[in-house]
């Protein structure tokens, strides 16, 4: 009876669910979103970046930006903070992954403390180390005049090369717990047989770290140095609420000067054009952590 | 026993024959009868008016401007007003955006200097305000200017902060000195009242981090030598009137600032009595007695310490939107704020000690109100000078241009630096930007 009751449309819907159409169908509401919430502000995005100050549309956003010298800062900045805290940020936190993996009484505890800097708001964070650097009252100053070198008070967040190393420093004490913990958790999946086979090799520690635990962990890194670039290009709340950019445009980073062009200074084709040089850093980031990945796996 | 259709609805829903869909539609309006504030019943028969304001975040001022509102709406029954808005940090750029987008969505615009400017010049929404001066018989201040336009006001203070130099008196007579006079005087009476690190002799803000804060302060010092900050579109950050005003700033800085200390901890010193002076506006004097009450009795003001005595006086008018479907409405409950007594209480419970007009030639309250305040005396001496003034073309990029003048400055509190360096500097840049204004 039921087979007598098939219509032609209700062959043409079970086709179309059970065959190829199906994963489509499937993916098509999360599409759907990534449309409206990323590729949609994407073009916006870029479509701003044309938009001259009298409204018209053109290039002439990017011709300003190629010929303005605070451009040119801005990018420099940018790439001595995104390279400073990639590397430190991940050489601390492997340092910590590996001292974690050790098995020691009360390592649990350890862990766990570790983990906080990550998880205290950026905005706390901030503020806490906006008073401990104060050139007068700071503590930070009150360390360093311990040491027999340091005289004067150091004005951290007014000079321009320690207002940069302030921020580096800060990023990478926020940002390391979360690198530790992915790093010790790809360390806790080395396969002890293989120190094992080192050992017997006669590699000591230094050679069993770079023999077996680094390329191990390799694919893990590479993903972290992507994840950690495209965290600090993308950082601001620190930063502006450490330094607000300055001194001197020292530590205008990428995303303060896209926030500063776009919602202080209204210039929102200009932030447009400073966007998509952002979003083009970024793609580039990903596609050369992609592949890297390639060439890593056909080599292995 | 009339019923209002709310209330029709309501006894509605008790209707045993009522479907599920009707159950709930009629569940929901109880719902929401139960929810919303009794004001909103009148919503229905009155005209909403929006005012699109920030003080509906500020604590300490959200009391005062909401009992004008209940003022407002129960002195009349054709307009109800609401707020609308966003916190002072985000406000003047939504407010912009929807300029720019075509119109603001509110009937009252309550504005920053700067942003008052743009939506009278540059985007055209504001009404003239004329008639109700006139039917008020009131005469605005002198910081009203920037908001004439071919001869018509478009704005009427609802706030006004002017700058002045505010001090203790305690530190003063502890150190044998009086409030300076002039620029050098300045210097040297900021020197005798500085013994780092217990005592500084000024608080100015210093860092960038809190830029907003010391543009603010710092868009005075092109005034102590009489200059400006720009002319038209052509800035004027290197001339040896504005480069003299911040060598001031400098040498000011250089004797008795707590330097690199964020501003919220320069406050807390002045308020634990740690600092002797401060350039600020009268709002200061509100900050630090709620920071610390005992040090209140101790504060006076003195008027800017040079010749002319001008400093930037900050009115952050009421403007009616001539885009406004209410528009009479509009221009009442503007009429209404400005009436002396409704002001009068206003200034009261706000602390606002900076009239719009002669408020206390009009008001015996307000008179009473300014007598037992001696702290008061150095803003009324200050001449009001406003930002746009000031700013030329500029002060629609004045954000920007502070950035600017800021981060370049900056080099010249570098070991070495000097001003002039760093304003020409800055005046590139400034040149730069013009082109693009």
């Amino acid at each position: 009876m039921s087979v007598a009751t098939i219509s032609p449309a209700d062959t043409s819907r079970r086709s179309l669910v059970d065959g190829k159409a199906l994963p489509y169908l499937l993916i098509l509401p999360a599409l759907a979103l990534e449309c409206v919430f990323i590729l949609y502000p994407i073009v916006r995005g870029s479509l701003f970046s044309l938009e001259g100050p009298a409204g018209d549309l053109g290039l002439d956003n990017f011709r300003f930006m190629v010929a303005d010298p605070a451009f040119w800062q801005m990018l420099k900045a940018t790439f001595i903070y995104v390279l400073f805290v990639d590397v430190i940020i991940l050489l601390v936190a492997l340092a910590v992954a590996l001292l974690m993996n050790w098995s020691f009484r009360g390592r649990g505890v350890v862990r766990s403390i570790l983990t906080v800097p990550w998880a205290i708001p950026d905005v706390p964070v901030a503020i806490t180390f906006v008073l401990m650097l104060d050139p007068t009252f700071g503590v930070f100053n009150r360390l360093a005049r311990l040491l027999p070198w340091v005289g004067d008070n150091q004005q951290w967040l007014l000079d321009p090369t320690l207002a940069m190393a302030t921020i580096i420093i800060v990023t990478v004490w926020k940002g390391f717990p979360f690198y530790s913990l992915v790093l010790l958790a790809a360390l806790q999946n080395v396969s002890d047989e293989l120190y094992d086979a080192a050992r017997v090799d006669g590699a000591g520690p230094i050679g069993q770290f770079f023999h077996v635990t680094l390329p191990d962990i390799r694919d893990t890194i590479a993903l972290l140095a992507v994840l950690a670039f495209i965290f600090s290009t993308q950082q601001f709340t620190l930063i502006w609420l450490i330094t607000g950019g300055g001194p001197v445009d020292a530590t205008t980073t990428l995303a303060v000067a896209i926030y500063l062009q776009a919602f202080r200074f209204y210039n929102f084709g200009y932030a447009g054009a400073f966007a998509v040089i952002g979003f083009l850093i970024s793609a580039l980031a990903t596609i050369a952590f992609v592949i890297i990945q390639r060439r890593l796996a056909r080599e292995e | 026993m009339p019923k209002s259709s709310r209330g029709d609805r309501g006894i509605a829903v008790f209707n045993p024959s009522l479907s599920r869909r009707g159950f709930m539609a009629g569940a929901a309006v109880l719902g929401a009868t139960a929810i919303v504030p009794s004001r909103r019943v009148f919503a229905q028969d009155r005209a909403v008016l929006k005012v699109m304001s920030w003080e509906q975040f500020q604590p300490g001022e959200k009391e005062g401007w909401n009992a004008l509102f209940d003022k407002f709406n129960r002195s009349q029954s054709k307009y109800l007003v609401e707020w609308t808005g966003w916190p002072a940090s985000q406000f003047a750029s939504n407010v912009v955006i929807q300029a720019q987008a075509g119109g603001i969505d509110a009937d009252v615009l309550m504005a920053m200097p700067d942003l008052a400017a743009q939506t009278i010049r540059k985007f055209k929404l504001a009404e003239p305000l004329d008639p109700i001066v006139a039917e008020l018989g009131i005469t605005p201040s002198g910081g009203h200017e920037f908001l004439k336009q071919d001869g018509k006001l478009y704005g009427l203070s609802a706030i006004d902060v002017n700058f002045a130099l505010v001090y203790n008196k305690k530190l003063f007579a502890d150190a044998g000195v009086k409030p300076a006079t002039s620029a050098d005087e300045w210097v040297e009476t900021t020197a005798k009242l500085t013994k780092r690190p217990e005592q500084f002799g000024i608080a100015l803000t210093n860092t960038i981090a809190d830029g907003g804060e010391w543009w603010f302060q710092l868009q005075n010092f092109c005034l102590p030598f009489d200059g400006k900050w720009a002319e038209g579109k052509t800035p004027l950050a290197n001339s040896p009137e504005t480069v003299k005003g911040l060598e001031l700033w400098k040498a000011l800085y250089e004797a008795g600032v707590p330097q690199g200390t964020a501003q919220g901890a320069i406050m807390k010193l002045a308020a634990d009595g740690r600092v002797a002076q401060a350039f600020g506006v009268n709002p200061t004097v509100v900050v630090l007695r709620a920071t610390n009450p005992d040090i209140y009795p101790n504060l006076l003001s003195a008027a800017p310490p040079w010749a002319s005595k001008r400093s930037l006086d900050r009115i952050h008018p009421l403007i009616a939107l001539n885009s406004s479907k209410n528009l009479d409405g509009a221009m009442e409950f503007i009429k209404f704020a400005m009436s002396p007594d409704v002001m009068a209480d206003l200034m009261e419970t706000n602390l606002y000690v900076i009239p719009p007009y002669d408020l206390a030639a009009k008001s015996e309250k307000f008179k009473t109100f300014l007598a037992d305040k001696p702290w008061v005396t150095g803003y009324n001496e200050a001449k009001q000078v406003s930002p746009i003034d000031v700013m030329g073309d500029f002060a629609y990029v004045d954000d920007q241009f502070g950035r600017i003048i800021m981060q370049n400055f900056q080099r010249a509190l570098q070991p070495g630096g000097t001003v002039k360096d760093a304003m020409d500097a800055a005046q590139k840049q400034l040149e730069a930007l013009a082109a693009r204004i």
